[in-house]
């Protein structure tokens, strides 16, 4: 600890922080243009200058100068004031002073500094700066003209972003932000660039004359597309939201954003949106009043249920439902309907988490101390962009050592010490042959091994077979590579292993979560911050579904089924008898609607025709349903289906909580009267159960969540009196903080064996990863403009090898065929694809990659023609 | 060319610290540092393409269009401007029918200035290609301009 004074006033910092960071501990506000806590100091502005006793006879930057023992600091005098004026008289010689009609107006920090410190004139004169403005990149404009050269941009595109779009360039006076050769924009189009600008050199084009910034309402609540989290804040003007903003307090974000947070909210005021409910009469789907709509769903699911019985109903929801949308979703079919026959896609991708895994999960921002990562089937940089910043500030500014184990060569596989092209599916092998290697070389955690775990010796047993030689044949991962990467991995003190889940990943994930906790358990990374599995879901409440039992074996907590004392609790609480049966799967329901034993189905919010695997044989299972019945945002092909449609409000149009993947309940504020006559997913259920004759209780979010509160454990501490923007941390994360205490848990160490996807054929030589892109998630971005203007649909990615092989040309039109479907899509060459293997994102209508799926293979095997001009 | 970034890169072991270098060394095998190499240099180096165009661009010495084939460099600073250097210029860029800084369409010429090249006791100095021109006046200026020009026609 140092101790220094600042404006006589005694301040006492850790080693290592600067006057700037000891003085904002100490509550004095020192202005700055060109520093931020994310970012490096830099030293750019001099705006920040202060007057050091130590170092008498010149001003010193305070955002880069250490605080060192003993020293006496001034912030403000009259010559510092001088010194802050000339700079601001600098920096506005060239500045346009377009005040009046630029966006960043109000929310300026040169306005306000000049504003501050009264810079009504100016003592220098010379020609303004007359930079063309780049109105051709999407979503950020440029206008260089106003910059003031903080670096702020280039630094977070670099430093947190990873994406290096920025530079600065060219020398003394003509020295400007541009991209490489001055293109317009090419990256991920998180804006993170735009958001930090503390001028109007960069702007949001989607504000662009929207709002000043003084006249807009900020409201806060949660991303809704990927768990992550972020905390976000929408900024409405006249009943419409006008922009998001990353909200500075969140915790799980600290600010930062995705395209898919940043730019993707459009799809709340889409016109396309469902404002009435429709009931199928004559065959289509007509307007119909909400009584009508509710009587006809009621009387559909009580036929089935009195022709067939409770277990012919079942219902699957989306993992965007709020917990107290999927916690009355499950009562509704459990305590109402009488069936565990509910799941939501997580069927396909959530078993990772919710049963695979033993270990607490990570917390985000303590990611940023581990100093090993390894991150297997995830290509977070994409699937959850604001975690894989803070994997970026690990390895690109604290020096954490990277290992990236995937078959396309992703982007952080760029900074990565250790880069595994395995073969696609083949992550199990090479997880047991990680863990293989370690404890044959001795480089296990002993000391934790035998404190904290058990079953080390069946362990053992089972990872035999996983030799080196043995990998190499399994994954094509050379020996010396996995037994570099198994050193490296055990040689740190905090590692982090991060697996994404979701709609496009195959495999097991219960099993590949079982592998990673293994070998977080040998190396002894288990309960301390920053050492553990990640395990991200893919939707915005993934997990909290999970939590709330909107799966077939799980309660509510979650806690299981199948035990005797949990079901009578929930019994007792909810009125109704609960069956001992598990209910069906997302497959098994899809399979049993095919062989008529599921009559009626109750989708909210989930649209398998778009988003689940083999799309054929979910639309012929579908169309022999007596009943189906889908609530819904968008006539999706699901809605397009259903015998009716009941319209739902949106994220922003409800109040809620979404539990994230570090397990951080957080809270959802209504932005948006809800659209037309749409309702909350929350009151639907509850009116469905009174139609039925049944009461759910109030539809009041914080009502439900005080009995989710009284019958879930871990949420015991969850109230909406006490939720604040920074969120509520489950308890069971209590356990991290306690490492190898006494009686702490001790974790099972539990064998897998492998799963060898099966060899590609000659007649389906490629192997097609269905997954998804980094600009949307799931289906519902695909309804936002402005991502689209961006990545507006499906393109096959294909190795420039193979595309060569196939004659295959950039923009060509391919036709792309498995054993299950078929379709043609527009291929794009691209070196990071694998040989051998192909991608294509899901999230699209057509081309739909699901069509080529299928729930029961592993992985997708597939041939690729070039379609020619005559056979189009 | 491709093979020769790689021969180049390979010679300073492939450490994107010998950016500058690497970058001379393009330069002197292209005469100028053509984007489609910068590029592919910036992927051989996994380094961003921003970086390279942020250093290429930072530099006097490099030059992102092609030169001509003789570069006439005339020295501006303090010690030849009070010698006479603007001159010496004017009658170049007049000679050459090029302004500073520019090259000429038949690509024989880049004329460019620069603020010192360390040799102001034999000022005022112009540069062709890598050979030092000292004292020069007007009439001196014109006599090498036109002897590179008979030497570029025969």
């Amino acid at each position: 600890m140092i101790r220094l004074t600042i404006d006589n006033k005694e301040v006492v910092t850790e080693d290592g922080a600067t006057i700037l960071e000891a003085a904002a501990r100490a509550g004095i506000r020192i202005p700055t243009l060109c520093y931020h806590e994310k970012l490096q100091p830099f030293g750019a502005c001099r705006i920040c200058v202060v007057e050091v006793e130590q170092m008498k006879g010149r001003l010193t930057p305070s955002c880069s100068t250490p605080a060192t023992e003993g020293m006496v600091v001034r912030t403000s005098s009259e010559q510092i004031i001088k010194a802050r004026k000339t700079v601001l008289e600098l920096l506005l010689i060239q500045h346009p002073l377009d005040c009046p009609w630029c966006d960043k107006g109000g929310e300026c920090q040169l306005q306000n500094l000049t504003y501050e410190y009264g810079v009504s004139r100016n003592r220098f004169k010379d020609k303004k700066s007359d930079h063309p403005v780049d109105y051709l990149s999407p979503l950020v404009e440029r206008n260089t003209n106003r910059c003031v050269l903080c670096g702020m941009c280039v630094r977070v595109c670099d430093e947190v972003v990873g994406a290096s779009e920025w530079s600065m360039v060219n020398r003394g006076i003509s020295t400007k932000i541009a991209t490489d050769f001055d293109r317009p924009l090419n990256c991920e189009f998180c804006g993170e660039c735009e958001n930090i600008c503390p001028v109007g050199a960069l702007t949001n084009r989607m504000f662009k004359f929207k709002a000043r910034a003084w006249e807009v309402e900020n409201v806060s609540t949660v991303c809704s597309f990927c768990s992550t989290g972020c905390a976000i804040k929408l900024s409405l003007k006249d009943g419409r939201i006008v922009r998001a903003l990353g909200e500075e307090e969140g915790a799980a974000n600290q600010g930062s954003l995705c395209i898919k947070g940043r730019f993707g909210y459009e799809y709340v005021m889409s016109g396309e949106r469902i404002s009435r409910p429709l009931v199928r009469k004559n065959g289509t789907l007509t307007p119909a009043t909400w009584e009508e709509a509710l009587q006809a769903v009621a009387e559909g699911l009580k036929a089935v249920k009195e022709q067939a019985g409770p277990g012919a109903v079942a219902g699957l929801c989306s993992a965007r439902l709020t917990n107290e949308e999927a916690y009355l979703f499950q009562k509704l079919l459990r305590a109402v309907i009488g069936t565990n026959n509910v799941d939501n896609s997580g069927g396909y991708a959530h078993r990772g988490y919710s049963s695979g895994l033993s270990l607490p999960p990570l917390e985000f921002k303590d990611l940023q101390s581990c100093d090993r990562f390894l991150v297997i089937r995830s290509n977070v940089s994409e699937t959850h962009p604001v975690v894989g910043y803070r994997v970026n500030v690990a390895v690109k500014q604290k020096g954490a050592q990277l290992i990236v184990a995937d078959p396309r060569r992703i982007k952080l596989a760029r900074f990565a010490q250790t880069y595994l092209a395995h073969k696609p599916g083949t992550e199990i092998a090479l997880l047991n042959g990680l863990a293989h290697t370690i404890l044959t070389e001795g480089l296990e955690n002993r000391e934790f091994v035998a404190a904290r775990t058990e079953g080390i010796e069946e362990l053992k047993k089972s990872l035999v077979q996983f030799t080196p030689s043995f990998v190499e044949q399994a994954t094509g991962i050379a020996g010396k590579d996995l037994v570099e990467a198994a050193r490296r991995f055990a040689s740190g003190t905090r590692a982090a292993i991060i697996i994404s889940a979701g709609m496009g990943f195959p495999g097991d994930d219960a099993a590949l979560a079982r592998c990673a906790a293994n070998l977080a358990l040998i190396t002894g990374n288990a309960g301390k911050p920053g050492a553990g599995v990640l395990f991200l879901g893919e939707k915005s409440n993934s997990h909290g579904s999970v939590d709330m039992g909107a799966v077939p074996d799980l309660l509510p907590g979650p806690q299981e089924l199948a035990k005797d004392p949990v079901r009578q609790a929930f019994a007792k609480a909810w009125g109704a008898a609960i069956a001992a049966e598990p209910g069906l799967t997302c497959e098994q329901i899809i399979a049993g609607a095919e062989q008529g034993s599921i009559k009626a189905l109750y989708c909210a919010g989930e649209n398998p025709l778009q988003a689940y695997p083999d799309t054929k044989k979910t639309k012929t299972a579908f169309g022999k349903l007596q009943f189906l019945v889908v609530q819904e945002l968008f006539l999706t092909p699901t809605a397009q289906m259903a015998h009716v449609v009941l319209p739902a409000a949106s994220f922003a149009e409800k109040d809620g909580t979404y539990t994230n993947a570090e397990g951080r309940v957080q809270r959802l504020h209504q932005a948006l009267p809800p659209c037309g006559e749409t309702k909350t997913d929350a009151e639907i259920f509850c009116r469905v159960a009174k139609a039925l004759g049944k009461d759910l209780g109030s539809w009041n979010p914080a009502a439900v969540m005080a009995e989710i509160a009284s019958l879930a454990p871990r949420y015991h501490a969850v109230s909406y009196a006490t939720l604040t923007v920074k969120g509520h941390l489950l308890s069971d994360a209590a356990d991290r903080e306690a490492p190898g205490a006494e009686g702490a848990a001790r974790f099972s160490l539990l064998p897998v064996d492998v799963i060898a996807p099966e060899a590609p054929s000659a007649e389906f030589p490629f192997t097609l990863l269905i997954g998804s892109t980094l600009f949307h998630c799931g289906t519902l971005s695909t309804r936002s403009s402005a991502i689209c203007s961006v990545y507006p649909q499906a393109r096959l990615e294909i190795n420039p090898g193979d595309a060569r092989a196939l004659d295959i040309r950039d923009n060509d039109t391919v036709q792309v065929s498995s054993a299950t479907g078929a379709l043609t899509i527009t291929a794009k060459i691209i070196a990071r694809q694998s040989p051998g293997a192909v991608f294509i994102p899901y999230h699209f209508l057509s081309p739909a990659a699901q069509e080529l799926a299928s729930a029961a293979q592993l992985q997708t095997r597939v041939k690729i023609e070039k379609r020619t001009e005559t056979s189009l | 060319m491709q093979e020769e970034i790689k021969a180049i890169v390979e010679s300073y072991g492939r450490d994107k610290a010998f950016l500058v270098p690497i970058l001379q060394d393009i330069q002197s095998r292209c005469n100028y540092l053509p984007r489609d190499i910068l590029l592919e240099l910036a992927e051989e180096l996994a380094i961003p393409h921003s970086l390279v165009f942020s250093v290429a661009t930072f530099y006097k010495a490099f030059s992102l269009t092609p030169r001509g084939k003789h570069i006439i460099n005339v020295c501006l600073g303090t010690a030849c401007h009070v010698r006479g250097a603007p001159l010496i210029l004017d009658t170049l860029e007049r000679n050459l029918k090029l302004k500073a800084g520019t090259t000429g369409a038949d690509g024989n010429f880049t004329l460019e200035t620069v603020n010192c090249v360390g040799a102001c006791a034999v000022g005022p100095i112009m540069l062709v290609d890598e050979e030092y021109h000292g004292q020069m006046t007007v009439s001196k200026a014109e006599k090498v301009i036109g002897s590179l020009k008979k030497g570029d026609h025969s």
